[in-house]
């Protein structure tokens, strides 16, 4: 089956302005595949390039052995709490590095969600929405790439960083234009170089000469898709001179050393040079928290790793002030019970867990909701992954009530029956 | 009242949306002398045209077209050259008869369908390629289409031999809601996902009862057994019953009907009756009636319209890139198909023929609409600076049709409006004959009590008069003795007690005589009165009777009105759309004569001219390949093809040499070894190649086809694939091999482009070729690999024109 005709596909790119109008504009009702273009200047809106960056603690986090601690009670575990540099505000001592950064970040203790299998629940706090059958919802740094995405830019506007090479990011209905590229272990986009054995000065070569031969049909039958094709060869030049910004070892030993000789290490290390080249959208994932046995120990060391690390980052990006443009989610698919299984583990539990935001739009310091005595309930400022998805949106500038024009459908952007958390917006 | 009312416009609407209008085929009176579909679709498109169309598009257009449209892949060198120099007039329906009968046509629709039913979702129960082989297999026997649903809606994957077909229904779980959304979707070009929770906001012909109409015939289907073993399995029982979320109130029960058709019967069976096999634990149990089964049969009968409907636009989508209605699961009033009559009549067309695949594409690919090219007509920006005045015309026509339209509409209010007044008479009557009938009853009910008071008259009448001839002889007795001794005392008292008894007796007797008359005389009263009101109802009767009858003629007009009302709508449609053309073209001259200096503005305005034309079938269209189409045509034009079969036929060659006992092979031995082998053949090159493609074009797999984009990943496969770069080495090593001493410009110009782009080149190619080479010629393979890579990414390969 062939596809239909897409408007959306080049207005970031070089035909922007002429074929924004007459498809979306001029073709009128005839053309139903109308894009995005009432959002186009979403990111504009936004004043200056807000960038996201997620990291996505897989399998699920212990709030508390986190952000939430109970410590001193029946099922509280073994670790203390520490001041942080908020005072006031507590957290795990699993944290120290991070406890000194907590001046750029924001808690949320009180979410609740419904999904409590990873499946389901993953794609809950990926996208913000159930899954449905047949519903194909993207990826919230797909989304939020579409949004965000500067004119011409010379990346690819959302990356996920990961070390299984199962493909994570999916752009669902904004298809493959915002999907995430998969940074496998920190390796390079694939094929973004010639292969062995095709030299560079030859790959240019060949540009020039596709460029001379490529006329027939590029003469007087022009349409969105054959400009966006064609720009899709610069841009992948583009992308493919810009080679540099995917290689860490551009990083200097020390900066490698900072962050840690780990795969999460060179992740974030990596995530910092990609915002600092002004990639809009970016995931970094953590491994292995899903501690059904031996929670405390699992903790104790994917902490450890974690916690120097993402303080690091978050001190650079403060340092380099790219924290005024970015926002920085750190997010699970879900909680951990309050209750010790008998394998010293805590299972899984979505009734009154935690998560971190921290960056531009968002109000540092700030504590949202609370959790009773021993974590069990949420006792005040119940919220849910809706209104963190709105909330996220709005931090990020975008008008969160606005709708995706999906093949002449609306899509709200995100679930209507949600809004953002305001106490946590600056 | 109301309720009718409501009931004949909604099926109205419905026939309006889906078009099953009996006497739609009357507006053309050509109509009576039957013209194969493609002469009429072109008769429709050529109606809707305004100013000069798209000219006939050229052999090697025609010929890239229809092979990537029919065989999912681009012509060999040699094949392309026989068809250019090929100099018979007939040449174009030759080929496509050709393409119809390839294996590559069956491998082709293999994938089409499979995309178009699967939507590339991953594996949960069955295997892909199980469900493709079925495919290619219903394709090569040539199933009917409709037959092809119908099996796979029904088959629930029990017997070995179904249970690749059942990849429809286990992959979706066999869940109720699944499939209800999908089969809307999938099978009658209608998304309600809206509707499954209440009547869709903005949608008003997407209601909650249609959606849970379709699914009351698929709520009692459920996975049975766990996940790879699964298979489907249906209960007797389970009814349906819905709320609207928006409105409330009590759940309403529903029946399984498809939208705009009557409610569905189910024979009404003892729970013992209703089970071939009972249900028990672990066992799958069957139901004597399925309902799942009867949506296969209703759905794909050929009297369903929506059905064809959706079948058609799909199938046109797949030959021109896009619906005469699109999005194609969106049908709709608001969304209607951009050319009515043309889906109207190719969904008649796909049934005429018998749901053939291959027949209807066929005339598809005949017509000229499918043949157009996809430049715009060089004249038409001359026609452009007298549009003015054709739009002026069309104004003036759409002015007349919009008041005939109201004059209509006026007529449709008042026949419904009589329709309301005829059906209040009809009211009134109907309790006035309800009034006298009751009357009547009562009058009845009187009348029998009288006769039986009057009966039990009559039967004591007889005992009064005996006692009566009793009485009076014995009083005469009684007289006679007293006479003969007077002065006895004790006869005298007997003769005075007789004769008292029986003045009592006669006294009775003439009451009841009263009695009796005067019932009979009520009786007869009340006998007339029933008399009387039965003629009023008589007279009653036969002017109800005239007021329906009259009533029924005022429906029936309105119909006809509700048809000349659809029929002036439609007209409506068109010439708003050739307003909408007129106005594009208008401003395109106007660009073209304010604006001369302005290129980006005069290219804004052509595109949108362009895109129009494209949309209303009057251009042809510019669609990128498919993942499958592009994996093919690369592997083709690199030889790749080539290089397996002959491995293939070697190996099987060799095979046969060395075998011992050479015996003699049947020829439907043969023809099954070849059928094999060419499978292998398409196994090898799909499985070496096509993964990489559907991931770097497409999204994920285990995603629907989405509209194009183009992307940066997509450049990078196609620029950097380490595979690539070796087949392209490879196919130039080879070239030069086959002919090593002719290298000359002239004839690498016309090798890669026949290989490649299926044309020969024109001059000005020619010489940049023969430039490049000069330009490296000391190192001509790589020179020819530079070719060769230029050729491939260009925007003419990517794109089918």
């Amino acid at each position: 089956m062939k596809k239909n005709y897409h408007c959306g596909s080049s207005e970031h790119t070089l035909a922007r302005r002429s074929f924004l109008q007459s498809t979306c504009v001029a073709g009128g009702s005839m053309l139903l595949g109308g894009g995005l273009s009432n959002l186009a200047t979403a990111g504009e809106l936004a004043g200056g390039q807000r960038q996201l960056l997620v990291i996505f603690l897989d399998g699920g986090l212990s709030q508390l052995e986190s952000w939430d601690p109970k410590p001193g009670t029946l099922e509280g575990g073994p670790f203390r709490t520490i001041p942080t540099s908020v005072p006031g505000t507590h957290i795990s001592e699993l944290l120290p590095y991070t406890a000194k950064q907590m001046h750029h970040l924001a808690v949320i203790r009180s979410l609740e969600t419904t999904e409590n299998d990873h499946t389901p629940a993953k794609y809950l706090l990926e996208t913000g929405r159930n899954q449905k059958e047949g519903s194909d919802f993207p990826y919230l740094g797909a989304a939020a790439a579409s949004l965000l995405e500067p004119t011409g830019g010379d990346l690819p506007p959302y990356v996920v960083i990961q070390t299984s090479s199962y493909h994570l990011g999916h752009g669902g209905f904004l298809g493959s234009r915002y999907a995430g590229v998969n940074l496998v272990r920190g390796k390079p986009p694939r094929n973004l170089t010639p292969p062995e054995g095709l030299a560079v000065e030859e790959m240019q070569r060949r540009s020039q000469l596709r460029d001379m031969l490529d006329r027939r049909l590029t003469r007087n039958r022009r349409t969105a898709d054959t400009e966006a094709y064609a720009s899709s060869y610069q841009m992948a030049q583009r992308m493919s001179r810009k080679k540099d910004v995917f290689d860490l070892s551009k990083e200097s030993k020390q900066d490698q050393a900072r962050y840690g000789e780990h795969d999460f290490g060179r992740h974030c290390l990596l995530a910092r040079r990609l915002l600092e080249a002004g990639l809009p959208c970016i995931q970094v994932r953590h491994r292995a928290y899903d501690s059904h046995f031996e929670n405390f120990n699992i903790h104790l060391e994917t902490l450890g790793e974690f916690d120097r690390t993402f303080a690091t980052l978050m001190d650079d990006l403060h340092q380099r002030g790219l924290l005024d443009t970015t926002l920085v989610a750190v997010m699970s698919e879900m909680g951990r019970t309050p209750k010790i299984n008998n394998q010293m583990g805590r299972d899984h539990w979505t009734k009154a867990w935690s998560m971190v935001l921290g960056g531009c739009g968002i109000q540092s310091e700030a504590i949202y909701g609370k959790t009773n005595d021993r974590g069990m309930e949420i006792v005040d400022g119940k919220v849910n992954q809706g209104d963190v998805f709105h909330t996220i949106y709005s931090a990020l500038g975008i008008d969160s009530t606005q709708s995706f024009q999906i093949g002449g459908k609306d899509v709200p952007i995100a679930e209507p029956v949600h809004g953002p958390i305001e106490d946590l917006l600056t | 009242m109301y309720h009718l009312v409501l009931i004949i416009s909604s099926l109205l609407v419905f026939e309006t949306l889906f078009g099953s209008f009996a006497a739609a085929g009357t507006s053309t009176p050509e109509n009576q002398i039957a013209q194969p579909l493609h002469v009429e679709i072109d008769r429709i498109v050529d109606a809707e045209r305004v100013g000069p169309q798209a000219s006939r598009c050229t052999d090697s257009e025609f010929l890239r077209r229809v092979y990537l449209d029919l065989a999912g892949k681009i012509p060999t060198a040699q094949e392309a050259l026989d068809f250019l120099q090929d100099s018979h007039p007939d040449k174009r329906a030759r080929l496509i008869d050709t393409l119809l009968e390839t294996p590559h046509f069956d491998r082709n629709f293999m994938r089409v369908l499979d995309v178009m039913f699967m939507e590339r979702r991953i594996e949960k129960v069955i295997s892909p390629g199980k469900f493709r082989e079925f495919l290619r297999t219903a394709i090569e026997d040539r199933q009917p289409l409709n037959e092809l649903i119908r099996e796979i809606l029904i088959a629930d994957g029990a017997k070995d031999e179904e249970r690749s077909a059942a990849r429809f229904l286990l992959d979706r779980s066999a869940e109720p809601h699944i499939l209800t959304r999908d089969v809307g979707r999938l099978f009658l070009g209608v998304d309600m996902q809206c509707a499954q929770c209440h009547d869709h906001p903005s949608i008003g012909d997407y209601l909650q009862s249609d959606y849970y109409g379709i699914y009351a015939f698929l709520n009692r289907t459920y996975l049975f057994g766990s996940e790879i073993g699964s298979v489907v399995a249906e209960r007797a029982e389970g009814e349906v019953e819905f709320v609207s979320v928006f409105v409330g109130g009590d759940p309403q029960a529903m029946m399984p009907h498809l939208p705009g058709r009557n409610n569905m019967t189910e024979p009404t069976m003892t729970q013992e009756e209703r089970y071939i096999v009972k249900p028990a634990e672990g066992v799958r149990p069957i139901p004597k009636f399925s309902r799942r089964s009867l949506l296969a049969t209703e759905l794909t009968s050929g009297k369903y319209n929506a059905f064809q409907k959706n079948l058609a636009n799909r199938l046109w989508a797949h030959m021109f890139g896009r619906g005469i209605v699109h999005p194609l699961d969106f049908h709709h009033t608001d969304n209607p198909p951009t050319n009515p009559e043309l889906l109207f009549t190719l969904a008649e067309g796909l049934a005429d023929l018998d749901f053939d695949l291959r027949k209807f594409l066929r005339e598809i690919a005949l017509s000229k609409t499918y043949q157009r090219s996809s430049e715009l007509p060089s004249q038409l920006l001359q026609y452009a600076e007298k549009a003015k005045n054709d739009r002026e015309k069309v104004t003036a026509l759409l002015k007349k049709a919009r008041d005939n339209q109201k004059k209509l509409n006026k007529q449709l209010q008042e026949n419904s409006k009589s329709l309301a007044e005829y059906k209040s008479q009809q009211d009134e009557l109907e309790r006035q004959d309800s009034d006298i009938q009751q009357r009547i009853d009562a009058l009845v009910n009187t009348i029998n009590a009288r006769q039986s008071q009057l009966r039990t008259y009559q039967a004591a009448w007889h005992d009064l008069e005996q006692a009566e001839k009793k009485l009076n002889a014995l009083k005469e007795q009684a007289e006679e003795l007293r006479q003969l001794d007077p002065d006895d005392q004790q006869l005298q008292q007997l003769a005075q007690s007789t004769a008292k008894q029986y003045q009592f007796i006669l006294e009775e007797r003439n009451v009841s005589l009263e009695k009796m008359k005067e019932i009979k005389e009520t009786l007869r009263a009340q006998t007339e009165a029933k008399e009387k009101f039965s003629a009023e109802v008589t007279g009653l009767n036969k002017k109800l009777l005239k007021v329906k009858n009259e009533y029924k003629k005022i429906a029936a007009s309105g119909l006809i009105l509700e048809h000349q009302n659809m029929l002036q709508q439609n007209r409506i449609v068109a010439l708003r759309a050739k307003t909408e053309d007129l106005e594009l073209l208008d401003q395109w001259a106007k660009t073209q004569k304010e604006n001369p200096a302005d290129s980006a503005a005069q290219l804004d305005a052509r595109q949108a001219v362009a895109n129009r034309w494209r949309n209303r079938f009057q251009c042809g269209h510019i669609l990128p390949l498919t993942a499958e189409q592009l994996t093919w045509s690369v592997s083709e034009a690199l030889g790749i093809v080539a290089q397996k079969s002959q491995e293939i036929r070697r190996k099987q060659q060799e095979k046969k040499e060395n075998a011992t006992d050479a015996k003699k092979e049947g020829s439907v031995e043969i023809k099954l070894k070849e059928k094999q082998l060419i499978k292998s053949l398409h196994n090898q090159v799909e499985g070496g190649a096509l993964y990489d493609f559907i991931i770097n074009v497409h999204d994920f797999r285990g995603q629907p086809d989405g509209s194009y984009q183009a992307t940066a990943k997509e450049a990078l496969f196609l620029s950097h694939s380490k595979k690539l770069q070796t087949w392209i080495e490879q196919a130039a090593k080879q070239w030069v091999d086959e002919s090593p001493e002719d290298l000359s410009a002239e004839s690498v110009a016309k090798k890669l482009y026949l290989a490649i782009l299926s044309r020969q080149p024109d001059a000005e190619e020619e010489a940049l070729v023969r430039g490049y080479l000069v330009a490296r010629t000391e190192d001509p393979h790589t020179a020819l690999q530079d070719l060769i890579w230029a050729l491939l990414s260009c925007t003419e390969f990517r794109f089918q024109s």
